[in-house]
C-alpha cells in the first residue's frame, strides 16, 4: 500500500514536472 | 504516527516540487535570450528539470533523519529507485529532441567531435545509463553489493558535476554572473551532500567507535553482535530502528551494511544486532572477536511504535530474520513496564528456525503478549499455526473493532507484501500499518 502511494507519487510529481516544463518552454519562446 | 511527522510529510513533498522545478527558473527569471522554437526550448526545460530531479537524489540518499521520518527509510529509498527512471528519462529526451529539432543530427551526440559543452553534456549522460543500468543489473544478477556502492557515489557525483558544466558552458540561460554565482552554489549543495555522506559521517563514526563484546549464536542461523561505546555514552535509539554498521575495516571505506537493532532502546550502552547469515558480509560476523572496533551510523527509521504512543495493543509480523527490530520493541517494552496489550504473528520455517524463541517465551510471561508461531514445517502433532500469515489468520488474531492499535510487519518482501494486502482488504487504514523492508539499499 505504502508502496503503491509512492508509485502514484512518483507518477503525480513526472506530471506536474513535464507540464512545468512545457509551460516553461512555451513561455520563453515565445520570449522577444 | 505525530501530528509533527503528518505535516513534515506533506512539507518535503511540496518542497520536493518546488527544488525539481527551480532550475526552470534559469530560463524565465532575469536577463534572458530570444525565443527560439518552441521543440529546442522543451528540450532545455527538460534538461533543466532533469537536474533539478538530480539534484535531489543526493538529498534522498544523504540520510537526513527528518526527511525520511514521516514515511520511513524504506519508502525513501524506493521512491529513489523508482523517480530516477524519470529523471534518467529526462536526461536522455533532453539530447534526443535536440537530434530530432536538428534534422535527426546524430552527429550532436558523437562525443569525439562535438565541442566541449556537448562532450561535458554526453558525457553526464552515459554516467547517468551506466549508473541507473548498473544498479537494475545488481538488483537481477546479485552483483557486488560494496563495489556497486561505491561506484554508486562516484558515477552519481561525475554526473551531476559533467552536466552542471555542460549547462554551465552552453551558458544560454546561464550567461550573467548572477546566474553564473547561482549554479555554482546549487551544484556545490548537490555535491557537498556526497561529502557529508562519505566524508563527514564516516569521520563522526570515527570519532565515537564501538568494540564488539560478544557474536552470540542463535536459533536460524542468526548471530547477535553485540556492541559497545568506546569513549562516549552509546546510541539513544527507538525500539525498531536500524543503523548502518561498519566492522573489519574503516568507515571511509564505505564498507557499511543497514542492520536492525535488537536490544531494548534503555541499554544504549550496550547495543545488539540480529544478523542473519545471508551473504558476503553477514557471514563474517560470527568471526568477529571480542575487542574488534565497529563503526555505526544511525539510528536511521520510522518502524518504531514510539512514533504512535497513542496505541491501546500492538500487533507484530514477522517472517525469519525479520523478528530482529521487533525483538528489540519487545525487549524495550519489557524494561520501560509497558503492559499493553500485544500480539505477535511469528512465520518460521520450523521451531528450529525461530530466533530468539526462548526469549521471546519468557518474554510472553512478563509481558501482556500472546506469541503465535506460524509454522511452515510444523512437527508431527502441532496444535498451532501452520503454513503462512493469511487473511484468515489474521482476523482469528487482530484486535477487536473499537481498539486503537498499529501493525508492525518485518520480514521477506513475499510476506510484507502479502500481510499489507490481507490488512488493506480488512479496512485497517495504511497509516496504522508500519513496515521494514531489508532490500532498501
Amino acid at each position: 500500500m505504502r508502496q503503491r502511494l509512492a508509485n502514484w507519487l512518483v507518477v503525480l510529481i513526472s506530471v506536474i514536472v513535464l507540464l512545468s516544463a512545457v509551460v516553461v518552454a512555451y513561455l520563453q519562446s515565445t520570449a522577444g | 504516527m505525530k501530528a509533527s511527522d503528518k505535516r513534515l510529510g506533506v512539507l518535503w513533498i511540496v518542497l520536493y516540487v518546488l527544488f525539481a522545478i527551480a532550475p526552470l527558473a534559469f530560463m524565465l527569471v532575469g536577463e534572458r535570450p530570444m525565443g527560439r522554437d518552441l521543440i529546442r526550448e522543451i528540450s532545455v526545460a527538460l534538461g533543466f528539470t532533469g537536474i533539478g530531479l538530480m539534484a535531489l537524489h543526493f538529498v534522498l540518499t544523504a540520510r537526513i533523519g527528518a526527511i525520511k521520518a514521516p514515511y520511513g527509510s524504506d519508502i525513501v529509498y524506493f521512491f529513489h529507485h523508482k523517480i530516477a527512471f524519470f529523471t534518467l528519462a529526462l536526461w536522455l529526451a533532453h539530447p534526443l529532441i535536440l537530434v530530432y529539432a536538428f534534422g535527426w543530427n546524430w552527429g550532436l551526440l558523437n562525443i569525439f567531435t562535438g565541442a566541449w559543452r556537448q562532450k561535458w553534456g554526453i558525457a553526464s549522460v552515459v554516467a547517468l545509463l551506466v549508473l541507473v543500468g548498473w544498479s537494475v543489473l545488481r538488483r537481477r544478477l546479485q552483483l557486488d553489493y560494496v563495489r556497486w556502492r561505491i561506484w554508486h557515489g562516484v558515477l552519481a557525483a561525475l554526473a551531476m558535476l559533467a552536466v552542471m558544466t555542460h549547462a554551465f558552458m552552453v551558458g544560454r540561460y546561464i550567461g550573467t554572473p548572477v546566474k553564473q554565482a547561482f549554479w555554482v552554489v546549487y551544484g556545490l549543495v548537490a555535491l557537498g551532500l556526497v561529502l557529508y555522506l562519505r566524508v563527514y559521517k564516516p569521520l563522526q563514526m570515527l570519532r565515537k567507535p564501538y568494540r564488539v563484546a560478544e557474536v552470540r549464536p542463535e536459533l536460524g542461523e542468526t548471530y547477535s553482535l553485540v556492541v559497545e561505546p568506546v569513549g562516549h555514552a552509546g546510541l539513544r535509539f527507538e525500539p525498531g530502528q536500524f543503523a548502518w554498521l561498519t566492522a573489519h575495516r574503516s568507515p571511509l571505506t564505505a564498507h557499511e551494511h543497514p542492520f536492525s537493532f535488537s536490544s531494548s532502546s534503555e541499554r544504549p550502552e550496550r547495543i545488539e544486532f540480529g544478523i542473519k547469515e545471508l551473504g558476503d558480509f553477514t557471514s563474517t560476523i560470527r568471526d568477529l572477536q571480542p575487542g574488534e572496533p565497529v563503526y555505526i551510523d544511525g539510528p536511521y527509521g520510522a518502524f518504531s511504535p514510539d512514533r504512535h504512543e497513542d496505541d491501546d495493543q500492538l500487533v507484530f509480523v514477522a517472517g525469519g530474520v525479520g523478528i530482529t527490530p521487533i525483538m528489540s520493541i519487545l525487549r524495550s517494552m519489557a524494561d520501560r513496564g509497558d503492559t499493553r496489550p500485544a500480539v505477535l504473528l511469528y512465520g518460521s520455517y520450523d521451531l528450529e528456525w525461530a530466533t530468539f524463541r526462548e526469549e521471546i517465551a519468557a518474554l510472553e510471561r512478563q509481558l501482556s503478549l500472546r506469541v503465535v508461531h506460524v509454522l511452515e514445517n510444523p512437527p508431527e502433532g502441532w496444535e498451532g499455526e501452520a503454513g503462512y500469515v493469511t487473511r484468515e489468520l489474521l482476523v482469528r488474531y487482530l484486535p477487536p473493532e473499537g481498539t486503537r492499535y498499529s501493525v508492525y510487519i518485518c520480514g521477506p518482501t513475499p510476506m510484507l507484501n502479502a500481510v499489507e494486502r490481507a490488512l488493506h482488504a480488512l479496512g485497517i487504514p495504511p497509516a496504522r500499518v508500519l513496515m521494514e523492508r531489508f532490500d532498501l539499499a
